[in-house]
């Protein structure tokens, strides 16, 4: 019994980390390239949420939509003003361009909120409790319940829509997809507010668990990198797996290592698996 | 003001061997505070004193100075054989995933493996070279500036060399075309892991400066930023451009700098180290928009 509050807080770490790995993913399949500040995407989204949270006092599920909505608008605008113009130089260029537009962010949310960590005012929830153990608390259910949800709903758009479905073809083939009569910059558009959706949801989750720093970004990236690697990078379901194995092994291996190495399991997994498997463990795109 | 000289000509270093590893043989690393770190390490646990009763590291060989240093270059060059053996073959953005990964794990190592490296305290008051001909601190600074610019140009030498041997050359053309440097019989890995290795000695050598420049090392100095203000200096001077990747390393290391000097209230404070970041962001976007081959780019030694 003494695993299952690791186990807990594993699968909260790995939804959490999914919403954030899939938003990746999918610029990465559009744009075939590792968006770097995709991490700061996540804490933007995370500090707007404080903003409305905390500083003018909605409900936390109100600062979540208007947070969510204002970091998918400015992550479009980032794509608009950033990226689509070198799109053309190549995804080396795109990957450095996007360290800039990280450093940038930071450096933004770092003036406006200053370097002090800052908490949500989440209402205390109930926990719920086996044999006087505790289990679960009812904002890690939420976060749970809500996490894979959008997971499910983004499942929907991308099979039973036209959009979606039109997204998931320029993932597999860009220019057979053009030649099919697809508006790629119109899905690329849609790619890249979706993504930035997710990736707010993510930040946001992330602080009505923990807190909310500015270095956020930068460790949460490393994460999402390690779960794309794991999953086959860019495959979308293969990553959604990658992130729940990271997220389970590092809270778990809690149990055995110092908790300074928590990260550490998730790089330490991401190595052994590009020596072993480079192409995922769910196959994907591979050497 | 020596003392930005001195973090630009170890900046320099980085970026001079970021070339020979991307530049040259067209590797992506994203793991330089790695070996920059190992490089770092190796010297100080090399020529440190035994520990004393409030050390928590166990080995400390009290070596001279000089072989320190050696082994700084070549143990960081060992170590980058360990991670080439099996990552080398990677394609480009796994291998910079791999290399990134592996400069994490590094990074939390060296903070909790308290038996080697001291954890968080790390170690203190290293000694410098040739300290003892110098009355005043301010002039050995001096001195020392002129010690890593000389550094600096040793390695340019060498490097230039190189770049221009058939191994140089053989390195560019896998760069340029790798199926054709296979099908002229060329073993590409075992040229790239070259690339790797002597990239690695080399960083592991401006680790040594670092220490030096420092005086002492803790594990909080091996932070990402290291790897990408190095990338960042080498993509806005010029991969491939020698000249460009010092001016690289001077905008970039000017950038820390001036954010640093400028002494303000406590608020303003906050805003001047966030604004270092938004800076570095800004110039490294505006150049590939506008310049995407840097400022100074490379000749076309190629074709």
């Amino acid at each position: 019994m003494d695993y299952i509050p690791y186990l807990v807080s594993g699968l909260v770490t790995g939804t959490i980390l999914l919403l954030g790995t899939v938003g990746f993913s999918l610029v990465k399949r559009i744009e075939n390239f590792l968006n770097i500040a995709h991490g700061q995407v996540l804490t933007l989204g995370a500090y707007l949420g404080y903003t409305f949270n905390v500083k003018l006092g909605w409900n936390i599920y109100l600062a979540f939509l208007a947070a969510t909505l204002i970091t998918t608008v400015v992550g479009w605008l980032i794509f608009k003003v950033f990226y689509q113009p070198i799109r053309s130089h190549g995804n080396l260029y795109l990957l450095f361009t996007s360290v800039g537009v990280a450093y940038i962010i930071h450096g933004v949310i770092e003036a406006f909120y200053g370097v002090q960590a800052k908490t949500y005012s989440v209402p205390v929830s109930k926990v719920l409790e086996i044999n006087g153990i505790p289990i679960i608390s009812g904002t890690e259910a939420a976060v749970i319940v809500l996490a894979l949800g959008s997971a499910f709903g983004l499942h929907l758009f991308l099979t039973r829509t036209l959009t979606g479905k039109a997204i998931r073809a320029m993932a597999s083939n860009l220019s057979l997809a053009n030649a099919r009569g697809i508006d790629t910059e119109k899905i690329a558009s849609v790619a890249w507010l979706l993504s930035s959706a997710l990736g707010a949801m993510a930040g946001i989750f992330s602080g009505m668990i923990g807190t909310v720093y500015t270095d956020m970004g930068w460790a949460v990236i490393l994460l999402i990198l390690s779960a794309a690697v794991l999953g086959g990078l860019g495959s979308l379901y293969g990553v959604m797996i990658g992130a729940m194995i990271i997220g389970l092994s590092m809270d778990l291996s809690v149990i055995i290592l110092p908790s300074s190495y928590r990260p550490a399991v998730a790089f330490a997994m991401v190595i052994v698996v590009l020596l072993f498997r480079p192409q995922g463990i769910l196959g994907g795109e591979g050497h | 003001m020596a003392g930005i000289v001195v973090l630009m000509g170890i900046y320099t270093m980085l970026a001079l061997a970021l070339n020979l590893r991307f530049g040259t043989a067209g590797l992506i690393d994203l793991g330089v505070v790695g070996f920059f770190a190992i490089g770092a390490y190796s010297y100080v646990i090399l020529t440190a004193p035994a520990p004393g009763t409030a050390d928590a590291y166990m080995f400390g060989f009290h070596l001279p100075m000089f072989i320190g240093f050696v082994g700084s270059g070549l143990i960081s060059a060992f170590f980058a054989f360990l991670v080439g053996l099996p990552a080398i073959r990677l394609k480009g953005e796994y291998l910079a995933i791999a290399t990134y990964a592996f400069a994490e794990v590094i990074q939390y190592l060296f903070t909790n493996e308290k038996w080697l490296t001291n954890g968080v305290k790390g170690f203190i008051g290293i000694e410098q070279p040739f300290r003892k001909f110098f009355v005043s601190a301010n002039s050995y600074q001096y001195f020392y500036a002129f010690l890593i610019v000389l550094a600096v140009a040793c390695f340019w030498y060498i490097l230039s060399r190189l770049e221009r041997s058939p191994f140089g050359r053989t390195l560019k053309a896998i760069r340029e075309n790798e199926d054709a440097a296979r099908a002229a019989g060329k073993d590409i890995e075992r040229f790239k892991m070259w690339a790797f290795v002597i990239g690695a000695a080399i960083i592991g050598f401006a680790g040594s400066f670092y220490v030096w420049f420092t005086s002492l090392v803790v594990p909080s100095l091996f932070v990402s930023e290291v790897t990408w203000v190095a990338w960042i200096a080498l993509t806005i001077g010029g991969t491939g451009n020698y000249k460009g990747m010092i001016l690289g390393a001077a905008i970039i290391v000017g950038i820390q700098e001036a954010t640093r000097f400028l002494q303000a209230s406590a608020e303003l404070a906050t805003i001047l180290a966030a604004s270092r970041f938004i800076a570095m962001g800004l110039i490294l976007v505006l150049i590939i928009r506008f310049k995407p081959k840097g400022i100074l780019p490379e000749r076309n030694t190629v074709n």
